[in-house]
């Protein structure tokens, strides 16, 4: 699968607009829901699951199959977005988001608008990956992928040390790089 | 040996939460030090996998509609041109190349492809070879190798090889007339699922990779193909 969707990106490079759309469809609900969950608007969502698309059309012959999974790379795109539309957001009106970080962890599979059974195990394993940190790290790393915090906004939320966050991020992604790395 | 504060870096790197002037300094870092650029990216697959705790939500049908009008709008996809990316290409067209394999196409698409692969400025001094089975009873195994003659560097990709045996490894050799014997591109590590990707390189100078072969060798490799071939392309 992982050749099959770096030959998609290769002809997609191509300008292969059949290609562009199997990626579209193979990868649009994953990004998508990561942008529901990250904004918290269909709107902004959608605005921003369009750019980045529109970005691996334009951009596609320069992922580099070398360091990272297609589906690395167009998380990446994504988050890197999702975090300007978030800053620009702040920007506009200060209003920080509501998304509560206890619920990433907890969140039922069952809420899902839409689960095709490939998903619900990848959800199943990085949760049971999770569960296995900390909650504290837990905590940090995941206020900082799904809310797009930095490590000050998180050591000020938390009212913990910045020094503190930093090892806490540290510990759980490397803890969660024994759990996860192997199976990507 | 990376230390604790490195290890850190590259952490909230890969969570994007450094500054934009540690981002900066930690990406210089990154640029002479292949062990921590290695676990940048093992973080990075890392951090991807959270994705998926999202719950699930489906884009609206219009989406697709809209993006479709736009890249048609768009000016054509960019090919990249600097040196780091001109790697990617031919290693995407060797993932290609394997899935067409794969898949069935005829020959005929197949090459046309390669063609239009070859006739783009980044892919000048590139050459794919797909890898057929000689091993009777595994028809289905399929590999591909791209090879690029300028920077001197191939990526072999195979797929359903059974594994080598005990003590036993597969192996993968350029054939370059100038050289009598066949040039070792390295060991081949086989997963569970009986797929396989090799990044290599070579100790001599290749002028004319003519062909590419897999062997079966004893474990660790042997400095000269001695074990039967079980893949063979040109």
């Amino acid at each position: 699968m992982l050749a099959e969707d770096a030959a998609l990106l290769s002809a997609i490079s191509r300008g292969d607009e059949d290609a562009f759309l199997s990626l579209y469809e193979r990868f649009s609900g994953p990004l998508y829901s990561l942008l529901m969950k990250m904004l918290q608007n269909s709107h902004d969502a959608e605005d921003v699951l369009q750019a980045v698309f529109l970005q691996v059309w334009k951009k596609a012959a320069y992922y580099q199959a070398d360091r990272c999974s297609v589906f690395t790379w167009l998380v990446l795109v994504t988050r890197s977005k999702a975090i300007d539309r978030m800053r620009q957001r702040q920007r506009q009106s200060r209003t920080l988001e509501e998304a509560t970080v206890e619920g990433a962890v907890h969140e039922r599979v069952e809420d899902c608008a839409d689960g095709s059974a490939m998903m619900r195990e990848s959800q199943a394993e990085v949760r049971a990956a999770l569960e296995r940190i900390p909650a504290e790290q837990r905590e940090a790393i995941e206020m900082a992928f799904f809310k797009g915090m930095s490590q000050t906004e998180i050591s000020e939320a938390l009212s913990e040390p910045l020094g503190t966050v930093k090892a806490r991020i540290r510990r759980g992604m490397l803890k969660l790089r024994t759990y996860l790395v192997r199976r990507v | 040996m990376i230390d604790e504060s490195a290890e850190e870096d590259a952490a909230l790197y890969a969570l994007g939460v450094l500054s934009p002037d540690d981002s900066a300094r930690f990406e210089e870092a990154l640029r002479g030090d292949a062990e921590l650029r290695a676990l940048v990216d093992e973080l990075h697959e890392v951090g991807a996998n959270l994705a998926h705790l999202a719950p699930q939500h489906t884009p609206p049908a219009h989406l697709r509609i809209q993006l479709l009008s736009a890249i048609r709008g768009e000016n054509a996809p960019e090919i990249a041109r600097t040196s780091r990316s001109s790697w990617i290409p031919w290693a995407l067209a060797a993932g290609f190349a394997l899935v067409a394999g794969v898949l069935g196409l005829e020959r005929g698409r197949m090459r046309q492809e390669i063609v239009a692969l070859r006739s783009q400025d980044a892919l000048s001094q590139l050459r794919i070879a797909t890898l057929a089975s000689k091993v009777e009873g595994s028809p289905e195994t399929v590999g591909s190798v791209a090879w690029d003659s300028g920077q001197q560097r191939g990526v072999l990709t195979l797929e359903k090889l059974p594994p080598a045996g005990p003590a036993q490894d597969y192996q993968l050799w350029v054939i370059d007339p100038q050289y009598k014997q066949p040039v070792s591109g390295g060991i081949v590590r086989v997963d569970e699922s009986g797929s396989a990707r090799l990044i290599f390189t070579v100790d001599v100078p290749i002028r004319s990779a003519d062909k590419f072969a897999v062997s079966r060798e004893r474990k660790g490799g042997a400095p000269t193909a001695e074990g039967p071939i079980v893949l063979l392309g040109q």
